[in-house]
């Protein structure tokens, strides 16, 4: 056997694996061979165990060290961690909706189902519909061509295709000139059971189908008003 | 009376294994936070000891063991039962103690502040507590001069006095390679003892 077949050896009972036979043999032969005697005494484990006891702590810090991580994974804490959590989620949450809803309500509707609807403040039942080019526009106070003038002034630029009929106009200028009508008296004459103003809304939505029309009608603040909302759909 | 306890009543104090320290483990690994303080008790002067051999430095071991026993809590459910807990431990250890070391290097600082702190054992100590003393001191700052590979392989071997498998395990490399760390390191700190010694009879 060569010596770095003894070498091979020499490591296996550093580790412990060397069988009694393989010893015994290792043992032979480093009587003879000073080069394998020199591998194996520098394998020889050192004295280092005493080395061990040597600890830069003491007790009291050890105990503060158990109470600080004891402390760190109570369930109380991580209760606490999980609630935590919890209301970020939540208030993440609440911000995103807020936000999709704000932008879905400030966009002009491009989608397939709604060209656009807009919704007018006018002291009446006021409304006025744009879809694509197809510019119209409806009132259902016929009795105040003035209110429908104004409100067609207020009218966004946006939709420039909003015409009053040339008539309307013309009386409406007349009635205004002549002082027959003022715009300040035209208050509304609401029910004599409402207290606040009534103010109706009525909102047109256009669908991509040109022969379809969803037309809502809400009574707005006025919780006393005896009508129903009126939803309807023209085909 | 919970496992812990029995165990305890049977087997005392002193066990290589530590049954009681597996059976707080599973105890943990089972729901019950209480018996981590048994874990720890159990083996936090193992752990400090071997992140103050790794670190050197008495702040950085107090991260360390902490550290260490936050990481054991948190992946208690990968523990094997089949192994020894001790160099489960010891390998969550020395890889938070790698991790405090990244980018520090604070053991010249150390071995600077031993050297002038190093002072003669006082006239009244026997001569062989004196003599062991420095021995060991000097067995320290061998082992302080050793690369850190080595360092690591000779600390978890020689001084924690875990097979060399179990430290190949823990270091993440093959035997064959630990034993060469091992034997280098052994022969390194025997050349800096006879150095040492040779310098004090000159």
């Amino acid at each position: 056997m060569r010596c770095s077949k003894y070498r091979t050896l020499i490591y296996l009972q550093e580790s412990g694996d060397a069988t009694p036979r393989q010893q015994l043999k290792l043992e032979r032969h480093l009587h003879t061979c000073d080069g394998c005697r020199d591998l194996a005494s520098s394998l020889e484990p050192l004295p280092l165990h005493e080395v061990r006891s040597e600890l830069p702590l003491e007790n009291r810090e050890l105990e503060q060290i158990r109470r600080s991580v004891m402390t760190g994974i109570s369930p109380a804490q991580a209760g606490r961690g999980s609630m935590l959590r919890f209301a970020l989620i939540t208030a993440s949450t609440l911000v995103v909706l807020t936000g999709a809803m704000f932008i879905a309500l400030h966009q002009p509707g491009e989608g397939p189902g709604v060209s656009e609807a807009r919704v007018t403040d006018a002291p009446f039942v006021e409304s006025a519909t744009v879809s694509g080019d197809r510019g119209r526009r409806e009132s259902v106070t016929p009795q105040n061509p003035a209110a429908e003038l104004e409100s067609a002034e207020r009218t966004d630029e946006s939709a420039p295709h909003i015409q009053v009929p040339a008539e309307q106009e013309k009386e409406a200028e007349a009635l205004l000139a002549t002082g027959a009508w003022q715009p300040e008296q035209e208050a509304i004459d609401p029910a004599p059971e409402l207290e606040t103003k009534a103010t109706a809304v009525r909102i047109e939505l256009q669908t991509s189908n040109p022969n379809v029309r969803i037309i809502w009608i809400a009574s707005g603040r006025d919780e006393a008003s005896s009508e129903p909302p009126e939803s309807t759909t023209n085909t | 009376m919970t496992d812990i306890d029995r165990i305890e009543r049977v087997s005392g104090e002193d066990q290589s294994d530590d049954p009681v320290l597996v059976a707080a483990i599973r105890e943990v690994r089972d729901g019950n936070t209480d018996a981590f303080e048994t874990v720890m008790a159990r083996s936090e002067r193992r752990i400090a000891s071997l992140a103050w051999r790794i670190l050197g430095d008495a702040d950085e071991v107090r991260d360390a063991v902490q550290e260490t026993f936050l990481r054991v809590y948190r992946f208690i459910h990968r523990y094997d039962d089949s192994r020894s807990a001790l160099p489960w431990l010891f390998r969550i250890t020395v890889n938070v103690c790698r991790d405090l070391e990244r980018g520090r290097r604070k053991r010249a600082e150390r071995f600077i502040e031993l050297e002038q702190n190093h002072q003669a054992p006082p006239e009244n100590q026997p001569d062989a507590v004196a003599h062991r003393n420095e021995e060991i001191e000097l067995l320290t700052r061998a082992i302080d001069e050793l690369p850190r590979k080595e360092r690591l392989a000779i600390i978890l071997r020689d001084i924690e006095g875990l097979p060399t498998e179990e430290v190949a395990r823990i270091l993440g490399s093959r035997p064959a390679t630990v034993r060469v760390q091992v034997s280098s390191a052994r022969s390194k700190i025997r050349s800096f003892l006879s150095d040492r010694r040779r310098g004090v009879e000159s």
